[in-house]
């Protein structure tokens, strides 16, 4: 399902884009001076909790991330937007044994689960394309929401490991992202939204995640974003 | 050589009795030994014996009699088949039954009398006529509403088999990949305490007087040798020389002796030790799998020169359910049985696993060694498969197949490297530092060749067994102790979460989840592997 809507998706931006040919005009007349086509940078910081929670719980002891990275967008005729931003996330935990039963008895001092002291790294690197829609009935404050893809490429590594053991895969997901944009000064704004991504065939085969039976390395972000443009 | 024709001999002719025309044993209030010095003349190794062959004990063993004794204190056979120990019923009360009540109870039921509890005993021993049926007596004891449990004291055996040719190297340790185990956790340290509840170990430096009765061999094929009283004797024992270290040995005790002198008076618990603890990278002999543990020898089985000499006790189910309780007592974290026996339940054997696993104990258990025998019920090993904290341990050769005398059954939970000469010869064994059994066996030579003993003469020898087996899965269980890993039930879950999969896929019978994997299951698991 998700595949087929990762294929989906490009096409929608593709036929919003065109929607938005006829928009310049139309803006030159409503907005005065606002550009057709307003190219814009864009640094970013988001904090991420994890779907699957309860694996990022036991590697690193909270299910909750940091991404950090930047990017370029575009508003089509105002109202339009398309971008494509880099995230990187990083962050070092312990490998484990899951708990015996699941869950301890009450006032049990063990810590569940188990954390081996054998440390692991986990790198998230995402490239995500997203394009939609900005509501321009105000002049500082644009709400705005989307859709797009995302290309992820997930590596783990331990200590102790042998050839093979270390781990290095890629996937696509999908992403949903609502927010608001408010314009600071002409050529500066800031953004603040909250971002959904999907991406599966990464975790869930092996290790704790699937003791846990967790599949989706994505989760729901909130992501704060500096915008250097119109 | 000679031994060895022998051995062959007594192997062939099936089981032998001894028979002792000294005081039966039970019968002797005096203590049977003397310790005269902790320091011997020092240990004598004679470095790798593969020709040397211990013989073969598959849920039996030599058998021994006091001469004229025999009807009185020879083990008894019970419907089952299994032996117990005559004139002796083990009887467990509900606890909110009074010492009055229980005495009434005895009264109504028996002749017999209650003996003052032993240390580490939650029930009771109640001696029985020797001629009286322990298991008839059991079952009407049980029917009692004040009664938990009663059973006879069933018999409890060393399990191994024998071997002969010879091996030159640890196959057992790559084959569980050991090497990469020991980058992750190298040996773990002296804070884990592993107790080896077996013939006791050579731990110490020692000479110990004896008085050594005279006895009888009877050979199944009808043949008696009398064999002659050696008298009072001053037998040497020296500590492993590739398991002594400082401090490495905690609280020894022995219930057999009713001492803290667990000394191995038959080189089955040193060789099981050395495979958990074996001093490793030291240079000299073999390597053990955790080899910076504490051992704690527990001696709760006894052999032939045990009953020669003279020991209060026997190995029964009673001495095995205080060694047990007595190493959780002691902090044992790890509990090494290479023992087992078949017959009916041991329910005070259950209670006393159940009370340590309650302790934070796990339990290694040998599944047994009698495949070949009819494959019978393993009664202690079963009892691991129904506690979470406790594994029943099968044996594989080198090839990972099922040894061929590997007992199979619902309650094999595990499987190790337990050796297999079969097709292999001596390379296919498991080899540890334990005594030159020329010495210490001469109850095996004929009666003019026949003498006292030294346990002060080591050799590295070819064992093989599921009691070889066992000391594998201890030893990776005080490595994951030392990761951390506390809980029993956890440490169980764990050595089968990651075991290699063997035979049919999934649990199975011959297996259980599968052959140990060491490094694999220190591992532990990743976010994504």
């Amino acid at each position: 399902m998700i595949r087929e809507m990762t294929r989906l998706v490009p096409a929608l931006l593709l036929i919003l884009l065109s929607l938005a040919a006829p928009a310049p005009l139309a803006a030159q007349t409503t907005a005065g001076a606002y550009p057709a086509f307003a190219p814009r940078a864009f640094v970013m910081f988001s904090q991420q909790q994890f779907a699957a929670k309860e694996t990022f719980e036991a590697i690193f002891g909270e299910s909750t991330g940091s991404f950090r990275g930047g990017g370029v967008d575009v508003v089509i005729a105002r109202n339009i937007f398309a971008e494509i931003g880099f995230a990187r996330f990083e962050q070092t935990g312990e490998r484990v044994f899951p708990c015996v039963p699941a869950v301890p008895p009450p006032g049990s001092e063990v810590k569940c689960p188990f954390r081996l002291g054998i440390p692991l790294t986990a790198k998230i690197r995402s490239v995500e394309f997203v394009a939609g829609y900005r509501v321009t009935a105000w002049r500082r404050v644009l709400p705005y929401g989307g859709i797009g893809v995302g290309s992820h490429r997930y590596q783990e590594s331990s200590e102790f490991a042998a050839a093979g053991d270390d781990v290095s895969v890629s996937a696509s997901g999908l992403v949903l992202a609502g927010g608001v944009e408010v314009r600071l000064a002409r050529f500066i704004g800031v953004t603040v939204d909250v971002r959904r991504s999907t991406i599966e065939e990464i975790i869930g085969s092996g290790g704790i995640s699937k003791e846990f039976g967790e599949n989706d390395l994505g989760g729901t972000a909130a992501r704060f974003r500096i915008i250097i443009g119109r | 050589m000679f031994r060895a024709r022998v051995l062959q001999m007594v192997v062939a002719s099936g089981a032998i009795v001894l028979a002792s025309v000294a005081l039966g044993r039970g019968q002797s209030p005096a203590p049977g030994r003397v310790l005269l010095q902790s320091v011997s003349s020092g240990a004598v190794d004679r470095g790798l014996l593969p020709d040397e062959a211990p013989p073969p004990a598959i849920g039996g063993k030599l058998s021994m009699r006091a001469l004229g004794d025999e009807a009185v204190h020879a083990d008894r056979i019970g419907a089952s088949g299994a032996a117990y120990q005559a004139g002796r019923l083990i009887v467990k009360f509900r606890d909110e039954v009074s010492t009055s009540a229980r005495l009434s109870a005895l009264s109504a039921m028996s002749s017999g009398s209650i003996a003052t509890r032993k240390s580490y005993a939650n029930f009771d021993i109640v001696t029985l006529d020797p001629a009286e049926d322990a298991e008839a007596a059991a079952r009407a004891f049980a029917s009692r509403a004040d009664v938990e449990y009663a059973q006879p004291a069933y018999r409890v055996y060393a399990h191994f088999v024998p071997n002969d040719p010879l091996y030159r190297t640890q196959w057992n340790l790559p084959n569980i990949d050991m090497e990469r185990a020991w980058d992750i956790q190298p040996g773990a340290t002296s804070s884990v305490v592993v107790a080896v509840l077996d013939t006791g170990i050579a731990f110490q430096d020692a000479i110990v007087r004896y008085n050594a009765r005279s006895f009888r061999a009877f050979l199944s094929n009808g043949a008696i040798l009398q064999y002659p009283a050696l008298g009072t004797i001053d037998v040497p024992f020296a500590a492993a020389t590739d398991l002594r270290g400082t401090n490495r040995f905690a609280t020894p005790h022995d219930f057999i002796w009713e001492d803290n002198l667990p000394l191995d008076l038959a080189g089955h618990g040193t060789h099981v030790s050395g495979t958990i603890g074996q001093l490793t990278n030291n240079g000299i002999g073999t390597a053990g799998v955790a080899y910076n543990v504490r051992l704690m020898p527990v001696k709760v089985i006894d052999d032939a020169w045990d009953f020669i000499f003279g020991s209060p006790n026997e190995g029964t189910d009673e001495t095995v359910s205080r060694g047990i309780r007595y190493a959780a007592d002691n902090g044992a974290k790890v509990i090494n049985m290479s023992i087992g026996r078949t017959g009916p339940p041991a329910p005070v054997v259950e209670d006393a696993i159940r009370y340590a696993v309650g302790k934070g104990t796990f339990i290694a258990i040998a599944a047994g060694n009698a495949f070949e025998e009819g494959n019978p019920r393993q009664v202690i090993a079963e009892i691991a498969s129904r506690v979470e904290g406790a594994v029943s341990v099968a044996a594989v050769d080198l090839l990972h197949n099922r040894a061929f005398y590997s007992g199979t059954g619902t309650w094999v939970e595990l499987a190790a490297p337990g050796g297999s000469s079969r097709g292999f010869g001596t390379a296919g064994t498991i080899y540890q530092q334990t005594y030159d059994l020329d010495f210490v066996d001469t109850y095996d030579l004929p009666p003019a060749l026949y003498r006292a003993p030294r346990f002060d003469v080591l050799a590295f020898l070819p064992f093989q067994g599921t009691s070889m087996a066992t000391p594998h899965v201890s030893g990776l269980a005080a490595l994951l102790v030392q990761q951390g890993i506390t809980s029993p039930a956890a440490i169980e879950a764990a050595l089968e979460r990651f075991a290699a999969d063997r035979g049919a896929t999934g649990r199975d019978n011959e297996f259980g989840h599968g052959e140990i994997s060491a490094r694999n299951t220190l591992r532990g698991l990743g976010l994504s592997r």
